[in-house]
């Protein structure tokens, strides 16, 4: 029994002319809310396409529930079309076809899932408050993103693939399209797998994050355990003091401002205490870091 | 009760939660038998990761703090109450010394501050205390 | 359910290819069609509203909108089609017979208007050889058909009827220009080699029209194979 519902290992693929992808290993566990973090340009839609069976890795493996997305059948997508069946994707521009209404859109996706849930969709339409005679392009970003969710969960997917779930919407849908997602979490153990840019909401929804930088993961793991492993130490000297110039393991970066020394560490916190301690005249105060921190610092000045 | 919106700050969210159940005890505003929302409720009221929430409630059963009954909820130990009556103790000394240390006319955050420092020496006084222990 | 899906993509369009050729049917019923040259009229029409309908109602099943509504690095709906759980033969398949359905279609209705709507048409051919022209058209209109389609799997709907008109177009002028047997010139076959003129069905020709509606399906599901959208 894999407990890993995404895993990847040493993808690499050039698109569109350049590296979008270089070595990404992903591990997403069963039952997670994952959060996938980037810069734009990162390499997170590529990474998706990629999931979905869409585009041709030129190395490294990648497998979706257990089965491979990168290999197999000579037609792009053909191999893992029995993947797509058991993911809700939500795409970045919620684009839909603007030829139907919602009530076509259901009507044509229905079929196309065995495991189609009418009571969540008579929930979500109730809920989301669709217009189900409205064409699609008659319909603002916030319900559109809305129907998105809605095809999404009620095709009884075990994954949910979001790009940007809550790109472009107002504080009031972006509430309701969180709180549906963690519902969902609860209530059918969905692992769901969603990038985007508002750290805040992450922090709040997210129970593992990675983020990718230049097609390659910096950083994953558990939210929790990076928090307990991600410190900021403030050092206060009594008298301005020479910084050493080597630190122990695991001290991502350090400032030094007169008498005050301050240090980001990713692990091995305990003695990296021990050490600024052991400098003359040290005090040393121990911060916890925000996820906003941590993240800035994997992905600046690259 | 009602959990407050946990911050988007360093500190871990399960952590804040356990700290909201944990001060709730302490105050009295939850009792011995009292019956906390269940996971999902609270995971959409606060727009929190449902795993969180459930991390939150087994830390606080291992911590001898709730009981989980299974399908039924989570529930407020008896044995929590006489934590609460210690803790109330606690703060009555700390309620006394603040009151002794009101002639320095600190601020709050400068109290604060010089109890985690101590906190944290008294720390590290103790695992210090522990390794020595260790080698000796 | 794709069915369905190019079904609404598709049924203005359709109902436009229908309506256009109403109003010529009309529009010829209004001025009479009397003189001797009848049937170069019926003839030439064909030809053009093949070209139309071909260039019209075609297309692969994956990218639908106009590039103006998908802007740099993203597809409109392309993405969202392409994440659903079917095979892109199934798409192509299914789109580019749908096509061929409406062409066939509107060809009949052309076909059926001038029997029905004039005596000089009736006086000239016979209802089985008005019948056999409508299948000779049809015939023919699927090799061109698949040129549209082969396009769509790269352009979407706008360039891909200008892009079918010009090929249409091109193919027209070598076929006057490039000596090959009468027989196997599918443009030909509609007009002087077709039932109404020369009484006979323009089987080689139907074979070569047929040969490359093959090929190039073949070669268009390749590329929506191969493609990374």
């Amino acid at each position: 029994m894999n407990d890993l519902i995404i895993e990847t290992t040493g993808l690499t693929k050039a698109y569109k002319g350049h590296a979008a992808l270089r070595g990404l290993d992903l591990r997403v566990p069963r039952g997670s809310i994952f959060g996938f973090l980037g810069r734009n340009g990162a390499g997170k839609t590529t990474t998706i396409k990629t999931l979905m069976g869409l585009l041709r890795a030129d190395s490294g493996t990648a497998r979706v529930f257990g089965i491979p997305v990168t290999e197999g059948s000579a037609s792009l997508g053909d191999s893992c079309i029995e993947v797509r069946r058991r993911i809700g994707f939500v795409t970045e521009d919620k684009e839909l076809y603007p030829y139907m209404t919602v009530r076509q859109i259901l009507r044509f996706l229905r079929p196309l899932f065995p495991k189609w849930r009418d009571e969540l969709e008579r929930r979500y339409l109730e809920m989301f408050e669709l217009p189900l005679d409205r064409k699609i392009p008659n319909l603002s970003k916030g319900m559109r993103s809305k129907l998105m969710l809605l095809l999404a969960i009620s095709r009884g997917a075990e994954l949910l693939i979001l790009d940007e779930p809550t790109d472009g919407l107002d504080p009031a849908a972006t509430e309701d399209v969180l709180r549906e997602l963690v519902d969902i979490a609860a209530s059918e153990g969905t692992t769901m797998f969603f990038s985007s840019h508002q750290l805040a909401e992450v922090e709040l929804i997210a129970d593992h994050i990675g983020i990718i930088d230049q097609g390659r993961m910096v950083a994953s793991g558990s939210l929790d355990e990076m928090k307990a492993q991600y410190q900021r130490l403030q050092v206060v000297f009594e008298e301005t003091v020479q910084a050493p110039a080597r630190w122990v393991d695991g001290v991502e970066n350090v400032r030094q401002m007169g008498r005050v020394i301050s240090i980001l560490a990713s692990r091995n916190v305990d003695a990296i205490v021990e050490q600024a301690r052991s400098l003359p005249g040290a005090t040393v105060e121990r911060f916890p870091v925000t996820l906003k921190e941590i993240f800035m610092e994997h992905v600046r000045g690259n | 009760m009602i959990f407050r919106l946990p911050q988007s700050s360093g500190v871990p969210l399960y952590l804040q939660l356990i700290e909201q159940v944990k001060h709730a005890v302490e105050t009295g505003a939850l009792r011995e038998g009292d019956q906390l929302p269940t996971i999902r409720k609270i995971a959409n009221d606060l727009v929190v990761n449902p795993n969180t929430v459930a991390r939150a409630y087994r830390e606080l059963e291992y911590e001898g703090i709730l009981e989980l009954r299974h399908g039924t909820g989570a529930f407020i130990k008896e044995s929590a109450g006489g934590r609460a009556r210690v803790l109330r103790n606690a703060h009555a000394l700390v309620r006394g010394a603040i009151e002794r240390l009101a002639a320095l006319e600190l601020t709050d955050d400068e109290l604060r501050r010089v109890l985690e420092s101590e906190l944290a020496q008294a720390r590290a006084g103790r695992d210090g205390e522990k390794v020595a222990g260790g080698t000796a | 359910m794709f069915w369905y899906k190019g079904w609404l993509e598709t049924r203005f369009r359709f109902c436009f290819a229908l309506g256009f050729t109403v109003f010529f049917l009309g529009s010829a019923y209004a001025y009479g069609l009397k003189t001797t040259a009848a049937l170069h009229v019926v003839i030439g029409t064909a030809t053009v509203l093949v070209a139309m309908f071909c260039g019209q109602l075609a297309g692969a099943g994956i990218a639908t909108q106009p590039a103006v509504q998908a802007t740099a690095g993203l597809h409109g709906s392309t993405l969202f089609t392409l994440s659903l759980p079917v095979s892109r033969l199934h798409l192509l398949a299914v789109r580019a017979s749908l096509g061929w359905l409406q062409v066939a279609g509107g060809i009949a209705l052309y076909c059926g208007g001038m029997w029905v709507l004039f005596p000089i048409v009736r006086d000239t051919a016979s209802g089985a050889e008005m019948l056999e022209y409508a299948g000779v058209l049809i015939g023919c209109a699927s090799g061109l058909l698949f040129i549209s389609v082969l396009l769509a799997t790269f352009l979407d709907d706008l360039w891909r009827m200008y892009g079918t008109m010009m090929a249409f177009g091109a193919l027209w002028w070598a076929s006057k220009r490039v000596a090959m047997p009468d027989s196997v010139n599918v443009f030909r076959a509609m007009g002087e080699g077709s039932p109404l003129v020369a009484h006979s069905i323009p089987w080689a020709a139907l074979g070569v029209s047929a040969g490359l509606a093959a090929v190039l399906f073949l070669v268009s599901l390749k590329i929506v194979q191969q493609r990374e959208y």
